[in-house]
């Protein structure tokens, strides 16, 4: 039985970030990777799994992914309802990410808790080599959400434009790590592995086992101080938490920011950049973000697109040239989503300006130069295009340009369903079948209105089922 | 240090010492849906052993993660275009000529695209202290359907020396563009020949997106490039032919699979 977290954010009462947002997260160490373990209750729970080496064990591989799980939770906690959770591999069989995955979406069984309808996940693993003093990782990230892909819908005429982003996750480039680099960013961050009687470095204090599962709550931020209450998935509280409660008696306060913010673990991997973007911007999207105080949103996307440029401007200087020498594909993917997701987030508010469209269609024209023949890339630019062109008095691209550039985009990937749709809701708003279209344009010569009323009627019988 | 498509008789030189096995059933469940085949990985214990396994295998992850997203992108009635891995444990051909007509039928129709063998040697002394790594794709369906193409299977070499950085050894050795693209052709030829032209065409236009940026491509690429492009237009006359085909193809004629930027 899994604490509920709304028990958790009234428990905490109201705790500001730029003034207003309700701040409430939990972590958890050590969970057995054959078991997976969620907050049902959080907007997003960020996974931390094992970070390996092919065939062997590393215990420099085991002290990253704690480094990943500490430090995701600090970076995350200023979105509201947050959790991290590091998984642990417990003899076979293997931690596979898919299998995770099943389990805690409930395609599987075998997770002690599977996430709520709507809420999102972000997956973060690794692989490593060793060599001497060095340690080269390479970190993946998977994010998603409960019940369907990440896609943008942008209203037009009588329907809706729909295109999804091109990719849910990435490789990153791999990352050369100096041990001594290692053991100095966990030295800061041991400092962070403890629990204090008071917010007060000089209170009697208690270091938390590394090895032993460890669930805790956060329910009161103090300055750089967080208060906790601990718990097990076991013996969880049968109602609700009780502020101050503690599997180690009146030491209920650990240091909330990192202790020496030079030596975090984002030095060495920037994709933990990415992660706090990726959890920021599922945060947003959720529905039942919704009801956040404006001034908490706009801090939220301020925190969010920060981090998401931190980490395209981060693979642009360090993809190294001899990287980009055979392919220069091989990243695109990790920089390309990253732009995307910063254009959907501009269009997320209800009221979109003109402006607003025209940076997003710059985010997802972005992405569609990095991989050139990702229809789901061009789909986005393309549906931007066509929204401003809707609204009158805005100087934009001639929608039957963009609608020539979605044919050919469907001549890239037929059967693709969203550029599919998008073309032939186009159409059909073009031939003036799908309400008003905007004062200013000129009408369609004959010659294009027979031709696209053909290319309408073959798209609808493409479009039946088979 | 050089990377270039090595001879299938330089694989089945190095192939011949201890390491070389006979290829063996792969002994994993197959099940339904196109796979890409991995067998074992063998050579001399050494770093760049171990680097050769670590980077099939994160390049095999990232294919995996980074192509997730295609499931949904076409109706659920549509063949699946994911591609799923499979350990082939102790499995590991001779060389490229294990992918007889037979094999390569068997293989077919199980639905294997693609197979991925790979093996490491030291280099003979007259080139000094250092290691070859070998790294071998049997484009199955192209092998299958296009027996006399040579690209059915290909075979990356790449030589380091003890004194390479494993900063140049990683990045050597990395596979996942090779595997992206292979992965594509096998999976685009297959379809192509169950006459699923929708997923031919999309597949084979991402191989060849991807074709077309590489910035060294070897002879191979090349030849392998233009095999594809002529493929991918193939998929279009061959749909606009076929009388039951109902699908977005017939709405155009769409000729390259580069269209003009957005």
């Amino acid at each position: 039985m899994t604490p509920p977290l709304h028990v958790l954010v009234r428990a905490a009462g109201a705790l500001t970030l730029a003034g207003a947002a309700v701040l409430a997260h939990a972590g958890m160490l050590n969970v057995p990777c054959s078991a997976p373990f969620v907050f049902r209750g959080a907007a997003v729970n960020v996974m931390v799994m094992p970070f390996t080496m092919p065939d062997k064990r590393s215990a420099a591989a085991d002290l990253l992914a704690q480094l990943v799980q500490r430090e995701t939770l600090r970076s995350i906690a200023k979105f509201s309802s947050v959790a991290s959770v590091q998984l642990r591999q417990t003899g076979s069989p293997s931690c596979e990410p898919e299998e995770v995955r099943a389990k805690v979406l409930g395609e599987r069984g075998g997770a002690r808790a599977t996430v709520e309808p709507g809420r999102g996940v972000v997956m973060v693993w690794g692989r490593i080599v060793e060599s001497g003093d060095t340690l080269y990782s390479q970190v993946f990230v998977d994010f998603f959400r409960r019940g369907g892909v990440e896609r943008l819908e942008l209203p037009l005429a009588d329907g809706r434009l729909v295109g999804p982003l091109s990719a849910q996750g990435f490789a990153g480039p791999h990352r050369r790590i100096d041990r001594a680099v290692l053991a100095k960013i966990n030295d800061f961050a041991a400092r962070n592995n403890v629990v204090y009687e008071s917010a007060d470095e000089k209170s009697a204090k208690t270091t938390i086992p590394l090895d032993v599962p460890f669930y805790y709550y956060v329910t009161e931020i103090r300055g750089d101080w967080m208060r906790i209450a601990t718990f097990t998935p076991d013996n969880a509280p049968p109602s609700q938490i009780q502020p101050g409660q503690s599997v180690f008696g009146k030491r209920q306060w650990m240091r909330a920011v990192a202790a020496e913010p030079d030596w975090t673990l984002r030095k060495v991997l920037p994709e933990m950049a990415f992660v706090e973007g990726a959890v920021g911007y599922l945060v947003l999207r959720d529905v039942r973000s919704a009801s956040l105080a404006p001034a908490a949103r706009t801090a939220m996307l301020a925190a969010t697109t920060r981090a998401l440029d931190e980490w395209q401007q981060n693979l642009r200087r360090n993809v190294l040239e001899r990287e980009l020498e055979v392919f220069d594909e091989r990243y695109a993917v990790a920089a390309s989503v990253a732009s995307e997701m910063q254009g959907v987030l501009r269009l997320s508010a209800p009221e979109r300006s003109a402006a607003d469209l025209r940076l997003a269609r710059e985010k997802f024209a972005a992405s569609s130069r990095l991989q050139p023949g990702n229809p789901d890339a061009r789909n986005l630019a393309l549906m931007s295009d066509l929204a401003l062109a809707a609204r009158s008095g805005e100087e934009a691209e001639p929608p039957l340009r963009a609608a020539e550039a979605l044919l050919a985009t469907l001549g890239i990937a037929p059967g693709n369903a969203s550029v599919q749709a998008n073309l032939r809701l186009t159409y059909r708003w073009l031939l003036g079948q799908a309400g008003a279209r905007p004062a200013a344009w000129k009408p369609l010569s004959g010659e294009d209105r027979a031709r696209l009323a053909a290319t309408l009627g073959t798209l609808d019988e493409a479009a039946l089922p088979r | 240090m050089s990377l270039r498509p090595a001879s299938l008789a330089l694989l089945a030189v190095l192939a011949a010492g201890p390491c070389a096995a006979q290829m063996t059933a792969c002994p994993s469940s197959l099940g339904q849906g196109q796979k890409v085949l991995v067998d074992d990985i063998r050579g001399v214990e050494s770093l760049v052993l171990d680097t050769l396994r670590g980077r099939v295998d994160a390049a095999l992850a990232k294919l995996q993660l980074e192509t997730r997203a295609a499931r949904s992108a076409s109706s659920a009635s549509a063949p699946d275009p994911r591609v799923r891995a499979v350990r082939c444990f102790q499995r590991l051909p001779p060389d490229g000529s294990a992918f007889d007509d037979d094999v390569a039928r068997e293989l077919n129709a199980r639905e294997v695209v693609l197979e991925v063998w790979a093996q490491t040697a030291a280099l003979p002394p007259s080139q000094g202290p250092g290691f070859r790594a070998l790294v071998g794709y049997a484009l199955v369906p192209l092998r299958h359907y296009m027996p006399a193409s040579p690209q059915g299977v290909l075979v990356i070499e790449s030589k380091t020396r003890s004194v390479d950085s494993i900063d140049d050894l990683l990045a050597l050795l990395d596979q996942s563009g090779a595997l992206a693209i292979y992965t594509a052709v096998g999976s685009g030829v297959r379809f192509l020949h169950i006459d699923a032209y929708d997923e031919a065409r999309t597949q084979l236009c991402a191989a060849l997106g991807r074709l077309e940026r590489i910035r060294k491509p070897s002879p191979d690429d090349v030849e392998l490039k233009e095999a594809v492009r002529a493929m991918a237009q193939d998929v279009v006359r061959r749909a606009r032919a076929d009388p039951g085909y109902r699908g977005d193809m017939r709405a155009s004629d769409p000729r390259s699979c580069i269209p003009p930027p957005v």
